[in-house]
């Protein structure tokens, strides 16, 4: 049977010794979709990540890409699968220059490679910085330039890993306009991020994890009045506080 | 360099080739105009040091690998082409096995070794390389501790040709590959973050074996023809941990992960070894001046010499820079 999902997590456990980050997680990326990935700090959206990337292979469970059994594939076959990712913190290849991160994910020709480089740094108001190191960059322009990378070999799926986190506002509308157009240009997204604003502007859909398991999904809106989703934000006695002062578990 | 700048004016090439050249030129007639042979082992030393520095700087350098082991690539070289000249072979067919044999050592080093990171890698080869130092201590193959002779079979300007040569094509091999491929950018890409430069599609355990692989393989056939130069070897010598050390230092010193910096880095370590051994007419003097550069470089030059023509002037920042080299040892 052809699998509905670009990229799916069935039942996946991760454990480190006696620590469980991940506990059967089900998780799935749709053809054409944005799909938002919260949960508050240490709920395993990065394991999670790594898991569905190759980085970490799981204890338990199984991952499928484009309808094929990847579990305990290397990053970089899954990469080539049509699978791309940016890091919870920047990943640059700092002692290269800005263009040169991009042609190290070259895979046609070098002149073909060094065009589909200029078009997206131009893309991304970058074609001004091509020559600079990339150490040199500010975490705003840093994001941007993951973004950029991430797309030279034109993934199907891309993961992002709070891209807008240490974005200066100016740069954060520019950030989420490209986020936009990487999706109406037909690729799956899945966005993990602590800045409500985001995920609201961008995802379709919003899955919940919470101490490594999924506690929520659905729109924005449903999410955000989940009575669990709030207990696990703040805690029950807030959630009660909230409820008694408030009258509502929203908002 | 008035030449080179003579030269860059009147002719439609750039600087950079003018001065390799008149290098070039230069290193081919030295024989003929030096005044003693004395002059040519010097320079013959010296272009093996180049040679080594550059086959250590693409595996430290521009992959981050820091690797002890080369010395054991290097001896091992010299040993296997020792070994079959004394059976009688002639030089050409001898010299490939002194390539493939390392060769084929840091493919099997590798398998296990390529896993680990940083310090753990450096120690990993370390250990390899004192084993191998240790083995040929014992071993009668080698001649143990009383070390081997090995036949003279090329005069003092044959060889420096031949070294010449070889170093040529190894420098002009690693150019095209690290500069002028996307090989050696896929390599610092591994250095930098190897997890971003795998989901780029990179395979980075087996780019990183190409490099560990090839880096012996030159640390080898240089290793092959250093024994047929120096015409007698010893675990102490010719698989020695100074010589990785000194190809670190000169690497270090012209300016790591830079195709340039070991050419520059060589000679200059090279030139201050020489002087004050006729100085100090002793090895220990050079060592603590060896430990003064690394100190040196780490703490105000992280970029060598090298990187100070580029404008990257030398930095006051000591606990900066030491900071920035802890988190490059431990990638």
């Amino acid at each position: 049977m052809e699998d509905s999902a670009l990229v799916r997590g069935q039942e996946i456990t991760m454990r480190f010794g006696g620590v469980v980050a991940l506990s059967k997680v089900s998780f799935e990326i749709r053809p054409g979709e944005i799909v938002g990935l919260i949960g508050p700090n240490g709920s395993g959206k990065t394991t999670l990540f790594n898991v569905l990337t190759g980085v970490l292979r799981p204890t338990a469970g199984r991952v499928t890409v484009l309808g094929r059994d990847v579990t305990g594939w290397r990053p970089h076959r899954i990469a080539r699968r049509g699978v791309g990712r940016t890091f919870q913190i920047p990943a640059p290849f700092a002692k290269a220059t800005v263009l040169e991160n991009l042609m190290v994910a070259a895979s046609a020709s070098k002149a073909e490679s060094l065009s589909r480089a200029r078009s997206l740094l131009d893309t991304f108001d970058l074609d001004g910085l091509s020559e600079e190191w990339a150490e040199s960059l500010d975490s705003g322009h840093l994001r941007l330039l993951e973004l950029a990378r991430a797309l030279m070999r034109d993934p199907q799926v891309i993961l992002l890993d709070e891209p807008t986190s240490g974005v200066d506002p100016a740069l954060l509308d520019h950030l989420l306009e490209r986020i936009h157009a990487m999706h109406a240009e037909g690729r799956a997204i899945c966005v993990v991020a602590h800045d409500m604003r985001a995920i609201e502007d961008v995802c379709e859909r919003v899955v919940v994890l919470d101490q490594g398991q999924v506690i929520a999904e659905g729109s924005f809106h449903e999410v955000r009045q989940n009575p669990n989703v709030v207990d696990a934000y703040l805690g029950g006695t807030a959630r009660t506080w909230l409820t008694s002062t408030i009258g509502g578990a929203g908002g | 360099m008035e030449v080179v700048r003579w030269l860059s004016n009147r002719l439609p090439i750039s600087r950079g080739w003018i001065a390799v050249v008149v290098l070039v030129v230069g290193a081919i007639i030295l024989p003929y105009v030096a005044p003693s042979t004395f002059w040519v082992r010097l320079g013959t030393e010296l272009i093996m040091w180049i040679a080594l520095a550059q086959s250590w700087n693409m595996i430290g350098g521009y992959t981050g690998l820091i690797s002890f082991g080369q010395c054991a690539f290097f001896g091992i070289g010299a040993y296997v082409m020792a070994l079959l000249i004394e059976r009688g072979w002639a030089f050409a067919p001898a010299l490939l096995p002194a390539l493939v044999v390392p060769a084929l050592l840091a493919g099997v080093i590798g398998l296990p070794t390529l896993r680990l990171r940083g310090a753990y890698f450096a120690i990993a080869t370390w250990a390899f390389a004192e084993f191998v130092r240790q083995a040929a201590l014992v071993v009668d193959v080698t001649g143990g501790s009383t070390g081997m002779r090995v036949r003279l079979i090329l005069d003092e300007r044959s060889i420096y040709y031949i070294m010449l040569g070889a170093a040529l094509l190894w420098l002009g091999l690693a150019w095209w590959l690290l500069e002028s491929r996307p090989f050696g950018l896929r390599l610092r890409a591994i250095r930098d973050h190897d997890v971003a430069a795998e989901m780029l599609g990179i395979a980075t355990t087996q780019v990183k074996m190409q490099a560990f692989i090839l880096s012996a393989a030159v640390a080898g056939v240089f290793g092959g023809l250093y024994g047929v130069w120096i015409t007698f070897l010893h675990p102490d010598s010719a698989l020695s941990q100074g010589i990785v050390d000194e190809m670190v230092v000169m690497t270090m010193l012209g300016g790591i992960g830079t195709f340039v910096g070991p050419l520059v880095g060589a000679p200059v370590l090279y030139a201050i070894k020489k002087i004050l051994w006729v100085v100090w007419s002793d090895n220990f003097g050079y060592l603590v001046v060896i430990g003064a550069l690394v100190v040196i470089v780490v703490l105000f030059m992280p970029d060598g010499v090298t990187g100070l023509f580029a404008g990257r002037k030398p930095t006051l920042r000591p606990l900066e820079n030491l900071r920035r080299l802890k988190e490059f040892i431990r990638r």
